[in-house]
């Protein structure tokens, strides 16, 4: 199911939460990758019909989610970033509530009830009350509700905030499984997540699209812009000042960065084969580079 | 079934159980039923239609839209607070979600009510709660669906705040005061006791005539809440529906359309009414009479009245009057002056009139000679309604005749009578000189009526010496025999007042035996309305006494206390004087022999109880007369007290201004007392 979102603004006050956002999204399972602020969240929310743009145009299936909203609706499936669930009810009532506010007929409710909390693996639990789930198990909980009704598009907001490395990536895992047939929008702030399992993938900065592309462009962009370098304690502030560092570690009592950069830096870095997290990295910090460019 | 009512019960059973289901729910229940049931525990209870439209039923509805605020609040905050509003957002649902979870809140209020309903099912008859329920739980379904709306609307547009809660309650306990600032009390706005929630100073429920004091009001009352009930939800609808939908919401905002003309048609009604009522009441600073004199206003008197009325009409009643009228004075009159109700037209009379308000102005034929008597026959009728404005903050109609009831009190003008100053509530301590009263009644199938005059038949009554006489009839007044008593009651107080009557007898068969020449098996017994209206002292009914009170007074009489067993003491007293032959006007001598039994039937025979007993008794004015008697008693017994009452009711036109004191040393010098 093909999004396309045209010149979407977003404006609280003064303040731009998305800037004439233009993006294209075929299908499969893409990912949309930016710093906390970037607008991600609020591009999720105009996508899911709870928040009105200020100016721009967004269809999904070839439906306009500002016009008809309802029927988007019936599309969808919806994950936030927070969320909750009646406590006192066990996971077969609530998905059996959720399920009739769905509008799925009885009969096929209690079939796509059962097949949800067995893809989530959550059936030994379901007659547990909610309030005894723990977060990984909420977690799941949230994708089986997302799931009733076989939506065309689940639409994810960090999924794996707060969630320990084994339940993240058994989530991803469950993602990608049931991405192949629909259309499965992953925003997050966790470069690995997209890594792992997207196809496609934009980056939002200070509410503009800086990226959109596939994880093999958006690597293509940092290619001969990651260095690795040595350098004293005390330089440690000056290089991080003027490039991106990607990470670093001390080796000898010195200190080893990978950086991002267009030119080596102090002249002693040696050039080394980017990733997925420096291609975000170099087109997220392009934007910051060229405002310093302006400032100095 | 449809899949958007699918979606609206499935809305409504889970936020019912959700509510339910909460450990504060059976909590909540059983601290409201612990208040109503307290509420009913210090009533006076008259019957189970009275208890749920009346006060206590008021007080339970009231006391529950409490909770409902608080429950509505809490319920339109819930899916924000569990933040599952996040995911429900965005299911394809409407406003039936809204309204199937708002539903489930009334609903779960609605046992707030059971305290009420099963205290006033142990009250009285079956019959009488099945009356007043179906009322009872619409009103109170109304309230309650007001409240929740209003908690509802205010978390939609202020968010789940904890100070919302403190909002709201302090709301509704202020609501409580808004008829006081507004009302009789206050800035005196007709009608401000529509936003009394609890209906404390609106409600006139009577068990003779229901709900007939309080007009059209109950109805715009609940169209008014129900409008706002319906408008708020229609409003939060609204609201969701162009957030949600992004375009007008023409449904939820023609149905908030509606509601809000339905609120405002049914103020504007019940304001008019409150201010039609109040530009006609009467104002009067009392309108109890306590001590009603005879006053000879006229030159002449009536010396019969033999008067057919027709109340088949029972709101447009005819009467056929017969008059004997007597020239009272030393000199011969040619014209006669009597009043009657100005609105009771003249449809014939035997004599040329003229009418200048209540006055009524004959020409007899020939001049009427001192002694002399003159017949007279009018036909007359019409409408009545006369509101008074006394103590309480909206008026009552004291005389009326509408299809639920015909209450003509003595002070009606309802039949002729001699004189210009007997008519309307301020003469109402006005009596007219005796006469021969002979009345005959025809009414509506079902329907009884009440007369103070002393029955001859089954509508017709009598009485030679009538002072008054006040007519009542109503389908819910019914007559019952009790061994040799008979009781004129509505028919749910039957089962209360029958329960009284053995206080009465056994009073009786105390207090008889003082009383010369008159033996009565039995009293009669009329419980009639709160209103004004009746002579404190009802002259006897035929062979037995008469005794007449209110509708709340049955259950005081049944718990026997102290003061109201006085009361039925006095009353008895005073009938068996005048069934003695005692004259009514002659009231120190029968209120001494009155607190003579009285003290006796305390404290028995011994002087020296007797006399702590009348100390006690705040050393009354009439001691001197009971402490004679009993004096009388202790030397000669019983018969010595009957003799000496006996030479009381005889010679009472000479002790009618004596003072206790020198009644007390008459009764010495009479009764030879040492």
């Amino acid at each position: 199911m093909e999004i396309v979102i045209e010149e979407l603004s977003k404006h609280y006050g003064s303040v731009r939460a998305l800037d004439g956002v233009s993006l294209r999204v075929p299908g499969g399972m893409f990912g949309l990758l930016g710093p906390n602020g970037a607008g991600k969240t609020t591009l999720m929310r105009i996508l899911v019909t709870l928040l009105a743009p200020t100016s721009g145009r967004v269809t999904i299936g070839g439906i306009d989610v500002m016009r008809d909203p309802a029927k988007v609706r019936e599309r969808l499936g919806y994950i936030p970033q927070e969320f909750g669930f009646y406590r006192s009810l066990n996971a077969y009532e609530m998905l059996d509530y959720i399920g009739t506010m769905k509008r799925i007929p009885p009969r096929e409710r209690k079939r796509q009830i059962e097949a949800v909390l067995e893809e989530v693996n959550l059936t030994a639990d379901a007659k547990r009350r909610v309030g005894t789930y723990s977060g990984g198990m909420k977690q799941r909980l949230g994708i089986a509700q997302a799931l009733l009704g076989d939506p065309d598009l689940l639409v994810v907001d960090e999924p794996t905030a707060g969630l320990d490395p084994e339940e993240r990536i058994r989530f991803r895992n469950l993602l990608v499984r049931i991405s192949g047939r629909r259309t499965v929008l992953l925003s997050t702030h966790i470069v690995a997540d997209v890594e792992a399992s997207c196809t496609g993938l934009a980056v939002l900065r200070q509410g503009r699209l800086a990226f959109a592309g596939t994880p093999e462009e958006l690597v293509e962009r940092a290619r001969g812009r990651v260095w690795q370098v040595e350098v004293e304690p005390g330089e440690w502030d000056e290089v991080a000042a003027r490039v991106q560092v990607v990470s670093s570690r001390t080796v000898g009592g010195r200190v080893q960065l990978r950086v991002v950069a267009d030119e080596n830096p102090l002249g002693r870095g040696v050039p080394v084969e980017p990733g997925l997290e420096d291609g975000y990295l170099a087109v997220s910090g392009s934007v910051q580079r060229e405002e310093w460019l302006v400032h100095v | 079934m449809s899949n958007l009512l699918r979606r609206l019960l499935t809305a409504w059973r889970m936020e019912l159980r959700l509510v339910v289901r909460h450990w504060s729910y059976p909590l909540m229940l059983l601290g409201w039923w612990a208040l109503v049931a307290y509420v009913f525990s210090i009533q006076s209870l008259i019957s189970p239609e009275a208890a749920l439209k009346g006060n206590p039923g008021a007080f339970s509805v009231g006391l529950s839209a409490l909770a409902a605020l608080l429950l509505g609040a809490f319920v339109a905050g819930r899916s924000q607070r569990t933040r599952f509003e996040a995911l429900e957002e965005t299911f394809p649902t409407g406003a039936e979600v809204l309204l199937g979870r708002w539903l489930a809140c009334v609903v779960a209020l609605l046992p707030t009510q059971v305290a009420a309903v099963v205290l006033a099912s142990r009250i009285g008859p079956a019959s009488s709660l099945w009356r007043g329920l179906p009322t009872f739980l619409l009103e109170a379904g109304i309230i309650l669906a007001f409240a929740v709306s209003v908690g509802w609307l205010f978390v939609t547009w202020l968010g789940p705040r904890r100070w919302v809660y403190l909002l709201l309650a302090g709301g509704w306990l202020s609501s409580l005061g808004w008829e006081i600032f507004l009302g009789g009390q206050g800035l005196g706005i007709p009608g401000s006791d529509l936003f009394d929630v609890l209906r404390t100073a609106s409600i006139r429920y009577e068990e003779l005539w229901g709900r007939l004091m309080e007009g059209e009001r109950p109805v715009w009352f609940n169209l008014f809440y129900g409008g706002l009930a319906a408008l708020f939800v229609a409003l939060v609808a609204t609201r969701t529906a162009a957030r949600r939908n992004r375009r007008a919401p023409l449904i939820p905002a023609a149905l908030a359309l509606a509601a809000l003309m339905l609120a405002g048609s049914a103020v504007t009604a019940y304001v008019r009414q409150a201010q039609a009522w109040s530009a006609q009441a009467i104002i009067v600073e009392s309108i109890q009479p306590s001590e009603p004199e005879v006053t000879v206003a006229s030159p002449v008197v009536v010396d019969a009245w033999e008067i057919a009325a027709d109340l088949t009409d029972p709101a447009s009643p005819r009467f056929d009057a017969r008059l004997t009228l007597r020239a009272a004075g030393d000199e011969p009159i040619s014209t006669v002056t009597l009043t009657l109700h100005h609105d009771l037209e003249i449809a014939s009379s035997s004599v040329p009139y003229e009418r200048d308000g209540d006055v009524l102005t004959l020409a007899l034929p020939e001049p009427l000679a001192p002694g002399a008597t003159q017949e007279l026959h009018l036909t007359y009728g019409g409408e009545l309604w006369t509101l008074v404005h006394s103590f309480r903050p909206l008026p009552d109609p004291l005389v009326f005749t509408t299809e639920r009831g015909v209450r003509l009190p003595f002070f009606a003008g309802w039949y002729p009578v001699p004189g210009e100053e007997l008519v309307g509530p301020d003469a109402s301590g006005v009596l007219h000189p005796p006469g021969r009263f002979v009345l005959t009644v025809s009414v509506p199938r079902g329907w009884s009526i009440f007369t103070n005059l002393p029955a001859t038949g089954e509508l017709t009554f009598a009485s030679d010496r009538a002072t008054w006489a006040v007519l009542y009839a109503s389908p819910r007044l019914r007559t019952e025999r009790v061994d040799a008593s008979t009781i004129i009651a509505p028919e749910a107080i039957l089962p209360t007042a029958r329960a009284v009557i053995p206080n009465y007898e056994a009073l009786l068969a105390e207090y008889a035996p003082f009383f010369p020449t008159t033996a009565p098996d039995g009293v009669t017994l009329a419980v009639l309305d709160s209103f004004a209206g009746m002579a404190d002292h009802t002259p006897p009914a035929g062979d037995q006494p008469l005794v007449v009170i209110s509708q709340n007074t049955p259950e005081d009489l049944k718990e026997n206390t102290g003061g109201h067993r006085y009361f039925i003491s006095d009353a008895l007293a005073a009938d068996l004087w005048v069934l003695a032959g005692g004259d009514t006007s002659v009231t120190i001598p029968r209120a001494g022999i009155s607190e003579y039994l009285w003290i006796r039937h305390r404290v028995g025979t011994d002087p020296a109880q007797f006399e702590r007993a009348l100390l006690a008794n705040g050393g009354s004015y009439t001691a001197p007369i009971a402490r004679a008697l009993m004096a009388i008693e202790n030397q000669q017994g019983v018969d010595g007290v009957r003799e000496i009452i006996a030479r009381m009711i005889a010679e009472g036109e000479s002790l009618r201004d004596l003072e206790p004191d020198q009644i007390a040393t008459w009764i010495e010098e009479v009764g030879g007392a040492r």
